[in-house]
């Protein structure tokens, strides 16, 4: 009941931030599509190839993917400051640790349910558009062909580093320290993930970075938020 | 010996290099309304954090409600009221709704009719929006949060602060209506000394980080007084009285600030110093706070005790 409580005063406070990222999502994402599918653009590309090449039909159509994954990774990105900045820098500054924290709960549900609101926001936000954008490129007849599976995966592991990035900002605002010395460690911890799997081949290989990177910036988190004074 | 439900013991905290407390110990009984006064930066506002635990001590302990600061179980802090400097509260909701957020913390304490019933002698309504409260409404809303759970203890930081004289008189009503209930305590920081004098019966005195008095508001009352003397005769007198805190002088007269001196003491002493005429000046809180804490007798320690 107090977590329940307590997760939906944060969502509250991160809907503008999930109504934008949704939004530019969904827009430019649907943009994205329709010029896709258009048999103009397709005929265009069609051209490109040199006469009696063999072709693939991705090669021909292109993959809805490389046009819509840079609006996923920016929306993701964008709404993990965001949201990290609204629910860890912003109680910091308006001086709200102090309402907040005294209250018939532990530390550890105010942390979690903090976490977990962020969480859902950057599923529903993002991962849930997305999906649906594919949905959207998969149907009958849209596309010459539809996307391919894996695709998926690939858009809800950019959701997932932006979640990195999250825990990345959120471990900045708990931090006491200057922003010029070690206040920032937990944003270049997130934005080094991200490089990281920029150059990584095997999804695998992602998933595991992006597991092992959640995993310390939770433990570190904890640990900060548990033992700091507010 | 009353049960005690704040109590400290030597409580140090350093902020960097920089001391803000200074060896804090204090002990305020149960039922009591007990002024924590102090200029500002004197470390009442670092001394209610560490007391609620929101910062670590550097040295000493403190304990609420029995319990140590550093380990409040939300049990025991269901039974703790607080409100905090600026009366911080959610901006976006309704006052209806932060209502319903706090009352999901107190299961079965929480006095709906008490709160509306705040609300409504406050003359708030329940859909006004916290952000577009004024200071003093906003001070209204936080002082019915923190009085709804019935609270065994309310700690309240500097609760008047940048209200008007008629939400101050507002605002203390409702405090006092609080204590008729038996067995409730509450520790209230202010520099609004007149407020203090108006509510209070017990006084802890904060002093760049140290407690210069922790007794009753009526022994901190009798306990400092001014006297003003006339003298003839171009010698001062010598002034070894007990309990002198400092003194000032001027061609003929000579105002001695005293702590803990018995009238009996002082007319001894004017009848072998040479003085013509003596008399002792009104004081109210504020002039024996002032006094008491002026930099020239700040060296000067005095026990308090509660007789």
């Amino acid at each position: 009941m107090k977590f329940l409580t307590l997760m939906k005063k944060e969502l509250r406070e991160c809907l503008p931030w999930m109504v934008a990222a949704a939004a530019v999502l969904l827009v430019f994402g649907t943009l994205e599509l329709w010029t896709k599918a258009d048999p103009a653009a397709v005929g265009y590309r069609y051209r490109s190839f040199p006469p009696l090449s063999e072709v693939d039909s991705y090669e021909l159509i292109g993959y809805p993917y490389d046009d819509i994954g840079p609006i996923v990774f920016l929306s993701a990105m964008g709404l993990a400051l965001a949201l990290g900045v609204r629910q860890f820098w912003t109680d910091q500054y308006t001086r709200m640790w102090g309402f907040l924290l005294h209250r018939s709960t532990g530390r550890n549900v105010i942390l979690a349910a903090k976490i977990s609101s962020g969480l859902v926001a950057m599923t529903v936000a993002v991962g849930f558009v997305w999906t649906y954008l594919f949905w959207y490129a998969g149907r009958d007849g849209f596309l010459p062909v539809p996307p391919p599976a894996r695709h998926l995966i690939e858009g809800w592991l950019l959701v997932a580093e932006g979640f990195v990035v999250y825990l990345g900002t959120a471990l900045a605002g708990l931090s006491k320290a200057r922003w010029y010395t070690t206040k920032l460690v937990g944003i270049a911890f997130a934005l080094w993930v991200v490089v990281t799997i920029a150059g990584l081949w095997k999804l695998a290989w992602v998933i595991a970075v992006i597991a092992i990177s959640v995993a310390i910036l939770l433990c570190w988190i904890v640990e900060t938020f548990l033992k700091r004074e507010f | 010996m009353s049960e005690m439900v704040l109590q400290t013991e030597g409580l140090t905290k350093y902020y960097g290099g920089k001391l803000a407390l200074d060896h804090f110990t204090i002990r305020i009984p149960r039922g009591c309304i007990c002024g924590f006064v102090g200029r500002n930066g004197s470390g009442k506002t670092t001394a209610i954090k560490l007391l609620l635990g929101f910062l670590n001590p550097t040295a000493g302990s403190s304990q609420v409600l029995g319990c140590n600061s550093q380990q409040l179980t939300p049990a025991i802090r269901q039974r703790i009221g607080y409100v905090s400097e600026g009366h911080r509260l959610i901006r976006w909701m309704t006052i209806a709704e932060i209502a319903k957020f706090q009352r999901a913390f107190f299961p079965g304490q929480w006095d709906i009719k008490l709160f509306w019933d705040m609300i409504e002698y406050f003359d708030l309504s329940k859909k006004q929006k916290i952000k577009y409260l004024s200071n003093g409404q906003r001070a209204q809303v936080s002082l019915a949060l923190a009085l709804a759970p019935n609270p065994e203890l309310l700690i309240m930081d500097d609760p008047t602060l940048g209200l008007d004289a008629a939400i101050r008189r507002q605002f203390l009503e409702g405090m006092i209506g609080l204590i008729m209930w038996q067995g409730r305590t509450i520790f209230f920081s202010s520099h609004i000394l007149g407020d203090v004098e108006r509510v209070a019966d017990r006084i802890v005195v904060l002093d760049k980080g140290v407690v210069r008095a922790d007794c009753s508001l009526e022994q901190f009352r009798n306990a400092v007084k001014k006297v003003r003397c006339r003298f003839t005769g171009p010698i001062l007198p010598k002034v070894n009285i007990d309990g002198l805190l400092h003194f000032r002088q001027s061609a003929d007269e000579l105002e001695l600030v005293l702590v803990g001196t018995d009238d009996k003491e002082i007319a001894d002493w004017a009848g072998s110093s040479g003085v013509v005429e003596y008399r002792a000046v009104n004081m109210n809180l504020e002039d024996q706070f002032i006094e008491y804490t002026a930099p020239a007798g700040r060296m000067k320690l005095f026990q308090w005790e509660e007789k």
